[in-house]
């Protein structure tokens, strides 16, 4: 069962690996599209009344249908390379028109979620339950596995999950939106911020990252506002624990934090992990206190990113970009103090053995 | 011993190098040749040769993700981890890889 669990993970985070560019194209696209208009003083380019205007406007509207083409092709991508990680080539038709028929319901993420997983299990399962003489074994892959495989996954997805998943969808976003006001938008900002903080890529972080991006692809964007503020704040504070109190660290770590440093600004999280190894007991807490912190003051002043990057690169397209630029700080000044303060050993021979 | 590791995680850029680098450094301690192919998000990089796999005495799968290719490994001893185990004790992983000859 563990091992089970184990590689439904795999399958799972295999679609996300190859879902993850398509969000990220698409994104920008309709960020710069955002951006652009707002130059104009449009707020909502994407209302079908700025197919016609003046200047750029309707190039902006048109640049903005362009980027949701990619960002709709977020759900068959995910649940196509689910299915293509259970039961390889075979399954991936079967998964894509799931992810696409999860869209066209309504389902969102879960019901592409279902779909991924339903599709490679039915197609691993008709892979290796039917036995054909040697003579007639290309009918499997060529005409079976990829009809009955697509046509079974839809049936399910249209009569059995559709209607259940459509309405818990629905619940999920309609909670999530009521959370997205006032106090409760601080509380859920400190718990993705805080959960990024927690293991910088393990189960926990990927949970709250997941998360966000479900949520994306419902036009919700708190949780990834607070995501993505958090992902750099551990690698960006340490860089700079061991430029201010460079005298705390060994060289080697003074070297590790410049490239935490940079690594952070491009938004890779995993530079403070060998930070947070060689004294897990203070330093997670630091992290979780950074990130949570850094979230919540870069959502409760206003700052929503619609786009799953946390780089440097992303910031200029991000609603009210310098209080998030303020969260960020914030948090990584926590990590920093934190770091200096009260982090052990980080001029021990011992952490030289982790870098 | 002739070890050899193929890493990979979601996003292909962080986790799939420190994990690969954990590999060879730990090997090199212990006094094996390790050679590790990476599954990132430039797609294969330091690719394992058919002649490297099958000389092979075991092959660590470092991988939060599908092995792409996997049928090249058919039939070999091989140890699966989660990508982060390397880098917290790579020493470790390539000992109980070694406890599967």
């Amino acid at each position: 069962m563990k091992e089970f669990l184990q590689d439904l993970k795999r399958h799972i985070l295999t679609g996300i690996s190859y879902m993850i560019p398509f969000t990220i194209a698409g994104a920008v696209i309709m960020g710069i599209a955002r951006v652009g208009a707002m130059a104009y003083g449009v707020t909502d380019i994407w209302d079908s009344a700025h197919s016609a205007g003046a200047g750029l406007i309707p190039f902006f509207h048109t640049l903005d249908g362009l980027g949701g083409l990619a960002l709709n092709l977020m759900l068959p991508i995910f649940a196509g390379y689910i299915a293509f990680s259970i039961a390889d080539r075979p399954a991936l038709v079967a998964g894509f028109v799931g992810g696409e028929l999860a869209n066209k319901l309504g389902t969102g993420f879960l019901g592409a979620l279902a779909a991924g997983i339903i599709s490679g299990y039915i197609v691993y399962f008709l892979a290796n339950s039917i036995k054909l003489p040697e003579s007639a074994s290309s009918v499997l892959p060529v005409f079976i596995l990829p009809v009955f495989g697509t046509l079974f996954t839809v049936l399910i997805m249209q009569y059995i999950i559709g209607t259940p998943f459509t309405a818990l969808n629905n619940a999920l976003v309609e909670w999530v939106t009521g959370m997205s006001e006032g106090s409760s938008a601080l509380v859920l900002a400190l718990v993705i911020g805080g959960m990024v903080g927690f293991d910088l890529g393990g189960p926990v972080n990927k949970a709250a990252v997941v998360t966000a991006m479900a949520l994306i692809s419902e036009n919700l964007f708190i949780a990834n506002t607070a995501a993505q503020v958090a992902i750099i704040i551990p690698t960006l504070g340490y860089g700079i624990a061991t430029i201010v109190g460079k005298k705390r660290f060994s060289d080697e770590f003074v070297e590790a934090g410049k490239a935490s440093f940079i690594m952070g600004l491009v938004g890779i999280s995993e530079g403070a992990i060998p930070f947070t190894l060689v004294d897990p007991i203070r330093m997670i807490p630091v992290n979780v206190v950074g990130c949570a912190v850094g979230a919540a003051i870069a959502v409760s002043m206003g700052a929503v990113n619609t786009i799953p990057i946390s780089g440097i690169y992303g910031w200029l397209l991000v609603d009210k970009w310098p209080v998030y630029v303020l969260g960020i700080f914030v948090g990584a000044l926590i990590v920093a103090s934190g770091a200096i303060l009260l982090g052990r050993g980080f001029d021990s021979n011992e952490a030289d053995e982790i870098l | 011993m002739k070890i050899l590791g193929v890493t990979s995680c979601p996003t292909g850029v962080a986790h799939t190098n420190m994990a690969a680098k954990a590999l060879v450094k730990a090997g090199e301690k212990l006094g094996h040749t390790v050679k590790v192919e990476k599954q990132g998000a430039l797609g294969i990089q330091n690719r394992l040769t058919k002649e490297e796999i099958a000389e092979a005495d075991v092959i660590i799968f470092a991988v939060e993700q599908k092995v792409r290719e996997e049928n090249r490994f058919k039939g070999k001893v091989i140890y699966k981890v989660s990508v982060s185990a390397p880098i917290k004790n790579g020493v470790k992983v390539i000992e109980d890889a070694l406890k599967l000859i």
